[in-house]
Order: structure tokens, then sequence, then C-alpha cells
């Protein structure tokens, strides 16, 4: 019995320092929810539903264990908790050197962990700001992995539950030991004041911090390896949602298909809203209904093209891809990267062109064929599968439907080049190129011969492209809805000298077989323009509706350079312009901006926009210091006693008394003082310090004190005013 | 007129740095969430550093400007008790046109004040107003006391940076020992030592006080009988106060620091208490009046309880005195003395 009663005590040791013990529960309340939250939000983004489940209840139950058990020492449960910590890190450093599971996912499940074990040992008042810090960093690591708005939702809410939180810590610590005046219910106006605060000033901050690219990571986002398709993969495309049998075709481009199966037109239009550049041969005369939903977002650090599929051969009507197959490309076992370095190619290679590398990731929120998008020239892929095939045309597929979640990157040579320096680049180009790009075969005469007339005159490659793009610009309408050409006509050809509207593959075809007739090589690409840019999350959120065809343009020593003749689309090549929150905002309020001093303003937000990021660094800065500068100086003026405010008449008259005098006292106004000395301290002669002291204090009533003078004070202050007047004449 | 506030305390580097710690953090995690985003390009990063940007600069800002428009006023009682806890006045204004919030009044003892507690926390200070505050505080020395300043400090909204200003004050008061009834109305009853157990409060009582002889009985104190009386009679001889009213009464205080050994400061004060506490039993338990001298500082009569006050401050200001000070034996009216010297045969 002894014995029992010896090991109970032991095990319920008094905490050695009971004055740090914390005994406020909303403070313990407002820790524990925001804790909660961010287990919700790291475990949703990983998919860590069984950890966060243990994780809730761990906490929970750790959180009530911790306020009950506050007052012992608990000695025993530490020793359980090291022990679990210790579990813990060699867990993850298993997981992380061992498995192939993603980094992230084991970093947060790790701390999921360990934030229930620490749950458990919260006595003092700075355990539970360790608990705070690290619900931050699972906040932090639920923002890394959120691609979508809603984080917001929660990133607000974990910003009100911690304000509330350290507002209360801060209660706790500077009134312990301290006389205490007021209702610490006030404290909830001090939170409100502050988020308002945070409110206001967010967007002038946000858009002010400079968007530095470094990299540095040695691993690039990839999702898990993708279930490769079961049978002989050549280069085929595949399609997650088969056409619709009801058609009558039976072969159609599911998984199984082969290449060669019979497909047409109408099997898209019956089929739903899927893209018809996507297959092996575009058909102008095709239809489809677009749909809104979201297909993926990527995260760039500029707008750029996505490509998807690249015809080079217009036979029959249709746009073919000549390379079907492509080649194949593997990659080392246990890495994703498939480096695309192809020997002897000299694209982009010139001084004089600005080339840079540019990182890619795709986000699949959607099943997608298996095509993979990416910018060009594409120069290395982060891709989970096991080979890949490229095409002559640079367009890659894998040996898998692309399902919802898939997740790779691109990195890209993206160029950079001034038009002027352009325009220089030497012509005839086409001899030297793949004949294919220049083929004019199936063309009608009347088209060569509109090609010859618009760069009639224009001398080089730039002067001709740019006539055809003008001239369709000009003369051609956009219309979503434009008919279909008749069967058996050319219906580029119908789209130049009939119908003159069409929508984004009438424009590309137009411009790519005008620029073949004028020597200059092209071909069509359909893929998806850059998308909305979300300034908050910083993705591109690419739809349905942004699928979209455009043209590619060979340059001698420089490449293939992108055009976008639709109408909606940006004149000359396409370069790959960095977008920042800051760009994104003035591309949509100041842009439009013509005249005036808004004009000025808007020219000034423009250059921070396109500046390197330094000096977006430095202009945040500035704003920065004017802010707080304009600040402090309100608040001085404010804090000044000017005596602006209403006054009753006696303080009034009171306060004049007492400055009076001191405008007539420089030595009194100047008088040596430290700095933050009243007026009742300053120095002043023994034989008047009585008098001063007497005036001082009343003028201290008259302009703090929320009470009204009485006239017999009014009156003192006037002698006494009238006393050290005189005083001061004797001297 | 109003100055800068400090913003740190501490006088060397390490202190100062100290005082940033909470914000030097922030800004560590900050750039460390910014060298994060930088790498992975996370949108929501961003964001996450806006906030905290915004809450560091929040965080200076407030407290600096909360103190700008504060001031600080302190009153003591004019006259305090030593030892005895009494009351402080201070006023906290608010001038500015926004209600400030968690200020806190810290450092308020200073040497010979012993606020208890040492600081008083203000939850909310409305715009453009006044508060009171009462608090307590022990003077723990002598003499004059002063409060020369204390310091408002503010970390609002959430203690990330702490601001803190001190004001000049200039309260005053005079500390004056401490009375005890119970020992005075001893002292005067039984001409002895009150409590044993303090400082020998040598003192003498005249013969020509008015009291009776009586024999001894038993029950009566030791401290009653009359030793000289009991010598020459052969048998207990007790002095009986009769209760007469006594017109006037001198009280001797040596004060020369040549009869106190070094360290013995407390030893003066215990005297000083005895002398106070007889000097009042004397005065209002008996309507008496009261010269107070000293060996080395001019003396002082409180001829009824109206000018007790002047007494408490005479006491209060009194000090030990050497050095070329002239000395002034008790004189032949000093019907009690206090010095800390071996008792000396009674006069008369």
């Amino acid at each position: 019995m002894s014995a029992a009663r010896g090991v109970f005590s032991a095990l319920n040791s008094p905490y050695r320092r009971p004055e740090e013990v914390e005994h406020n529960v909303p403070l313990r309340a407002f820790t524990w929810l925001a804790v909660v939250l961010s287990l919700c939000v790291a475990a949703r983004d990983t998919g860590l539903m069984s950890p966060l489940a243990l994780g809730l209840s761990a906490v929970s139950a750790g959180y009530v264990f911790s306020h009950f058990r506050r007052m012992y020492s608990n000695w025993w449960m530490k020793i359980a908790l090291a022990a679990g910590m210790v579990a813990a890190g060699f867990i993850y450093v298993n997981q992380m050197l061992f498995t192939q599971r993603d980094h992230i996912v084991v970093l947060t499940e790790m701390m999921i962990f360990l934030q229930a074990l620490h749950s458990f040992d919260l006595p003092r008042r700075k355990d539970l700001i360790y608990s705070l810090l690290s619900a931050f960093m699972l906040m932090c690591v639920g923002g890394v992995l959120s691609r979508s708005l809603d984080f917001g939702i929660y990133l607000a809410v974990f910003i009100l539950l911690a304000l509330a939180m350290l507002a209360i810590f801060h209660y706790r610590e500077t009134s312990e030991r301290a006389l205490i005046i007021g209702n610490p219910r006030s404290i909830a106006a001090v939170v409100a004041r502050l988020a308002i605060a945070l409110a206001v000033c967010f967007p002038l901050f946000f858009p002010l911090i400079p968007r530095y690219r470094t990299y540095a990571f040695a691993n690039l986002p990839v999702s898990g390896r993708l279930r490769e398709a079961a049978q002989k993969f050549s280069g085929q495309l595949m399609y997650p949602d088969p056409p619709s049998a009801a058609v009558g075709i039976d072969a159609g481009f599911g998984p199984d298909a082969q290449v060669g199966s019979d497909f047409s037109a109408e099997r898209y239009l019956a089929g739903g809203d899927a893209y018809f550049g996507f297959v092996p041969e575009l058909d102008l005369n095709s239809r489809a209904r677009l749909s809104d939903k979201l297909l993926m977002r990527v995260k760039s650090p500029s707008a750029v093209y996505h490509r998807g599929l690249v015809f080079d051969t217009f036979k029959n009507n249709l746009w073919m891809i000549s390379d079907a197959e492509g080649e194949q490309l593997t990659r080392k076992e246990a890495s994703p990267v498939f480096r695309l370095d192809r020997s002897g190619d000299t694209e982009y290679q010139s001084a004089f062109i600005g080339a840079s590398l540019t990182y890619h990731t795709y986000y699949l929120e959607r099943d997608m064929p298996n095509i993979i998008y990416a910018p060009y020239r594409p120069d290395t892929l982060y891709f989970p599968v096991g080979f890949i095939f490229m095409d002559d045309n640079l367009a890659m597929r894998v040996p898998a439907v692309l399902l919802e979640g898939t997740i790779y990157t691109a990195i890209s040579t993206t160029p950079s080049i001034d038009p002027e320096t352009l325009r220089k680049v030497a012509f005839p180009p086409c001899p030297d190129v793949d004949e294919k790009y220049c083929s004019i075969g199936f063309m009608t005469p009347k088209m060569r011969a509109l090609a010859l007339e618009i760069t009639a005159g224009s001398t080089s490659v730039l002067d001709k492209v740019e006539a055809i793009a003008a001239y369709l610009e000009n003369n051609y309408e956009y219309d979503i809805d434009a008919p279909p050409a008749p069967p058996g006509a050319h219906p580029v050809h119908h789209f130049l000298f009939e119908s003159k509207r069409g929508y984004c593959e009438h424009f590309a075809s137009a411009m790519a077989l005008l620029a073949r007739a004028a020597g200059v090589p092209s071909r069509l690409v359909t893929g998806f323009v850059p998308g909305a840019y979300n300034p908050l999350t910083g993705y591109f959120e690419v739809r349905g509706t942004d699928a979209h065809a455009w043209v590619e343009i060979y340059f001698p020593i420089v490449g293939w350079l992108t055009f976008d003749p639709t109408p909606s689309g940006p004149s000359g090549p396409v370069f790959a312009e960095e977008v920042t929150p800051m760009s994104f905002l003035y591309d949509r309020y100041f842009k439009g901006i013509a005249e005036g001093a808004l004009a000025g303003a808007a020219r000034l937000f423009y250059s921070a926009a396109i500046a390197p990021a330094w000096i977006s660094a430095a202009l945040s800065a500035l704003a920065v210091a004017l802010c707080a500068g304009a600040f402090f100086l309100i608040s001085a003026r404010r804090s000044r006693r000017s005596g602006r405010f209403p006054l009753p008449p006696n303080n009034r008259s009171v306060a004049s008394d007492y400055l009076r005098l001191l405008r007539a006292r420089p030595e009194l106004r100047n008088a040596p003082r430290s700095a933050s000395a009243t007026d009742l301290s300053v120095f002043i002669a023994p034989d008047a310090r009585d008098s001063w002291l007497e005036l001082a204090a009343l003028y201290n009533r008259a302009v703090f004190s929320p009470l009204p003078l009485d006239d017999r004070d009014a009156a003192t202050a006037r002698s006494l005013a009238a006393t050290l007047k005189a005083r001061a004449q004797r001297m | 007129m109003t100055g800068c506030p400090r913003l740190v305390r501490g006088e060397n580097v390490i202190e100062r740095l100290a005082a940033f710690g909470r914000l030097i953090f922030l800004a560590l995690w900050a750039g460390l969430l910014f060298l994060i985003a930088t790498n992975i390009q996370s949108g929501w990063l961003y964001v996450v550093i806006s906030f905290m940007l915004i809450l560091a600069a929040v965080s200076v800002a407030a407290p600096k400007s909360a103190l700008r428009a504060v001031s600080l006023e302190a009153a003591l009682p004019d006259l305090c008790e030593r030892g005895s806890p009494a009351t402080a006045v201070l006023t906290i204004r608010n001038n500015s046109r926004f209600s400030r919030h968690m200020l806190r009044i810290e450092s308020l003892s200073c040497p010979g004040i012993r606020f208890e507690p040492d600081r008083v926390f203000i939850v909310s200070l409305p715009a453009r107003s006044s508060l009171t505050v009462s608090a307590r505080f022990v003077p723990e020395s002598r003499g004059r006391l002063k409060m020369e300043r204390a310091a408002v400090s503010c970390g609002a909204p959430l203690g990330i940076f702490t601001a803190r200003r001190e004001f000049p004050l200039r309260a005053v008061s005079l500390a004056h020992p401490r009375v005890d009834r119970a020992e005075g109305e001893a002292l005067a009853e039984y001409g002895g030592r009150a409590d044993p157990r303090a400082n020998p409060a040598r003192f003498e009582l005249r013969d020509s006080y008015n009291y009776r002889l009586r024999e001894y009985v038993p029950g009566d104190s030791l401290r009653q009988i009359h030793w000289k009386l009991t010598a020459r009679a052969g048998e207990p001889i007790v002095k009986q106060n009769d209760g007469a009213a006594v017109e006037h009464a001198g009280i001797f205080i040596d004060n020369d620091a040549a009869n106190y050994p070094p360290g013995s400061g407390e030893r003066f004060e215990r005297l000083l208490e005895q002398a106070a506490s007889l000097a009042h039993h004397l005065v209002f338990a008996r309507g008496a009046g009261v010269s107070i001298t000293a060996s080395a500082a001019p003396g002082i009569t409180v001829d009824s309880p109206d000018s007790w006050e002047r007494a408490l401050r005479w006491l209060a200001l009194i000090e030990l005195q050497s050095g070329n000070y002239p000395l002034q034996p008790p004189g032949p009216d000093a019907d009690f003395t206090f010095s800390p010297l071996e008792r000396t045969e009674a006069s008369g």
C-alpha cells in the first residue's frame, strides 16, 4: 500500500516553478484552435487524412491533459514524449532516404506527429508560443501546396486566431505582478484594429515585395509515377474520354487505341467539349464548344504559350504531323529528369538573343490527353514516367493518359530579342530548312498570289510575317460561330476569299500557309494560351476556353519564334514577359489610362512593373519609408499641444495666457531640459518658481483634463501670467 | 514639448539587442520564408510575408506613437510613516485622439520607496482622458522621499516590440518614524524598555515625575520596581504612576554619531521610533506638552495635538551628526533620554 502511495506521489510530483504556469483558459483555447486549423490545412493538400485524424485527436487530448496537469512535473510524460520525438526523427530520415514519397508530404507528416506530442507538455506560456510557431509552419506548408484561393480563407481565420492568442499572451505577460486597471475584454478592440490595419495595408505591401527567382532546390515538383498504358506505345495520342460509341465507330482514341483509327470531326461534336486541336489530323471544319472548366494550373514566371501538338504538313485539307511517332527518350532509373538536349542544334544560341531558362510547373486539375504541354523550346523535363516520345517539332507525348493530380515541370529556353535586330535577319531561309515547312503543294493559286501580293516590298522575314498578320487583322473577322467550308472545299481558301471570318485555327492556318507561299518556313501549333493569372497564388489558371492555335515562324540563325495572328493576340513575335502582382495590377487598372497626370503615374507604375527585381525592392523600401515617415509626422503633429481642439472658454483663456507668456520668454521655451521632461520640471528662477509651477499646472488641467475650469482658475492664471511677465520685465 | 520616447532600455549593446529580440525573430522568419519563396515561387508565402512585414511595422510604430501622447504625474502624501503602507496617486493622461491600450507604468520603486506591486498595468486608456491610479507603497526609510522618475512602457498590440518612456516626477514626501501607541504607553507607564527585544531605548525617568510608591505585591511587573529605593529599603518598592496629568515632559535624543558604532543606523532608527511613540502617548493620551531635544540638533516643543505634525517632521528629519557640531547633553528637564550609551545615574 505504501509502495503504491509512493508511486502515486512520484507520478504527481509538483511542478518546480509554479509561478511560470499559465492558467488562462482563453489563451489555451485560441492556441488549440490555431493548431487544429493548421493541421487540417496542411493535411488537406498532402492527402494525409489518417495522420490528420490521429493528430487532431492527440492534439485535443494533449491540450486537455496539459491544462489539467499543468501544476505537476509530469516527468514520466516528458520521458515518453522525448522517446516519441526520437522515433519521429528516425522515421522521418528513413522515409526521406529510402522511400519515393514526396519530401513535403513526409515533412508534413512528421510535423503533425511532433505537434501532437508537444501538445501533451504545455504548462508554461512560452510553450503555447512554441505550439503556435509549429502551427504557423504547418500553415506555411499548406500555403506552399495550395493552388487555389480557398487557402486565403483558412489563412484569414488563422491570422485572427493567432492575433487573439498573441494579444492575450502579451496581456498576460505585461500584467504579471502588476496592479491591473481596466477590463481585459477591451483587448478585443486591439485585435480588431490590428486586423483592420492588416487588411488595409496588405494591398500596398503585397505587390511591392520583389519576386526573385533562384530555383536553388535540386528537385523540381513532380508527382508520383504514372501507371503507363499496357499496350505498346509508339507515340500515338491517347485520351481520357473516348468518343461516344453511339457515333458508330468502334475504335476510339482511348487508352487502348492504335494510331490510324478512323476518326472524324463529328465524333468531337458529339463527344462534348474536347478540343479538336489535340488530334493527329486537324480538320478546320471541326466545331466544338469548349467548356470553361479548369484544366490545369501552371506555376510560371511569365505568360507563355503552352505547346501541345505541332502540325507541319497541310495535305488533303487537313493539318498533319509528319513525325507522328517521334523519338523515344529515356531517363535514369532513380530520377524523373529527362534531358532534351539535341546535339548540334544551334537554336537560340546566338549572342544577340537574350535566351534564358524558365521553369514551368504544371498541376493538372482534370484528366488530359497524353500530351506534354510546355513552352518552346523545352530543355529539361521532370516527368513521372519511364520514357517519353518527342517528335521533330519537339512536341512530346507520354505512354499514359495524364490523370488529375499529375504534376510535372518543364524547363524551357525562352528567347528575348529586339524586333529591330530581328528585322535584320537575312532572307530567303527556305533552302536551309526542312522542305516540309515550306511546302505549298496544297495551296490554291489564288492563295499563293495573295501571299506574294501581301509581302511585296518586304525584304526581311519579320517584315513579311508582320505584313501577313496585319492583313489578316485588318481584313478578317473573328467569329467563333463561323460556318464550316462546304464539303470538299479548301478550308483556308474559303476563309480567305469567301467567308472572311473564322477563329484561331483559321487565322493560324492562313498565316502559316501564306508565310510558306512567301518563302517563310512555318508550322501550326495547338495548345493553350497562358490563362488567367492569379496574383495571390501566383498560378496561371488554364481553362478549356484557353485552347488555342498559333503559328511558329523560322528565322535563320535565330530559330523558331511564336506568332499569334488571331485578332485578340499580341502583335509581333510572342516573347515570354515576366508577370508579377505589380505588373498584373498595371495591366488591369493602369494600362488603359491614356492622358493626363494619371498617365504619368501609370508610366511610373509600368516602369516599376517591368523593372528588375532589385528596383522593385528599392521601390518597396522607399514606399515603406514614406509611409512610416508620414505616419510619424502625423502622430507628431497630433501629439503637439497646439490647442486646436475645442476647449471650454475658461480652459481656452488659461491656455492662451500660458502660451502667450511662453512665447514672450524664449529662455523658458528653449530652456535645457531632458528629452522627456514636462513643463513642470523646466528650470526657472527660484523666486518665480512657485508661480510658474502653479500656472503650468493650471495649463495642464486646462488642456488635458476632461473637466472645464471655473472662473476663479481663469482669474488665477491671468494673475500669475501678469506677475511672471512683470517679474521678467524687471529683470 | 513632449520628448521622444526611448525605444529600448539597457545601456549596453547586448541589452539593446535583447529588446529587439522578438522583432529580429520575426524578421528572420520573414527572411527565411522569402528565401523559400524565391525558390519554390509560392504566391501564398508572399502573402504571409506581407502580413509579417505589416505586423512588424505596426509593432514598431504603434507603441512609439502611443507613448508620444502619454504623460504621467505622481503625487505622494506629504507625510507618511516609515514601514506603514501609504498611497501614492499616479495620474496618466492620454493626449491623443485615439485610445491607448496595454500601457504599463513600471519602475515605480525608488530608493526608500517600495511599491507593492511595483508596476501598474492599464488595459485601456480612452482618447483625451486621464486616469488616476492609487498605488500602494511602503516607505522603507525615514526622511525625505522622492519619486524622481517612473517609466511607461507599451508593447501593444502584440508585444513584439516594446517602447519605453521615462517621465521625471516631482513627488516628494516625508517619512517619520513609526509610532506605536502601545509601546508609547508602556514606555510612559513603566519607565522601562517597552520591548526587551528592541534596541535598548535607554532613558531615565526623572524623580520629579508624578508617581507613588508602594510595596511590591505579587503580580507586579519587574519593570515597576524602583531599584534604588528597593536597595535602600531592603524590600521591593514599586513605583506606580498615579495617573496624574503631566503638564510637560522632556525627551532627549542622542544623535551624536560618535556614540553609535559603525553600521548601527538601525539602532538610531529604533530609538527614534520609541521616542516618537512615547511623545505621541504623552501628547495625545496624557494631554501633556512635550519638548524634544537632541544632542546635535535644535529642539522642538509640542504644546498640543495640533502641532504634533511639527514633531513628526522634526523626527523625520533628524539625523546622526558627526564632526564639529556643538553637542549638548541632556538638560535637567529631560524626563526621558534615548541614547545608545549605558544607563547613567538618574538625576534628581
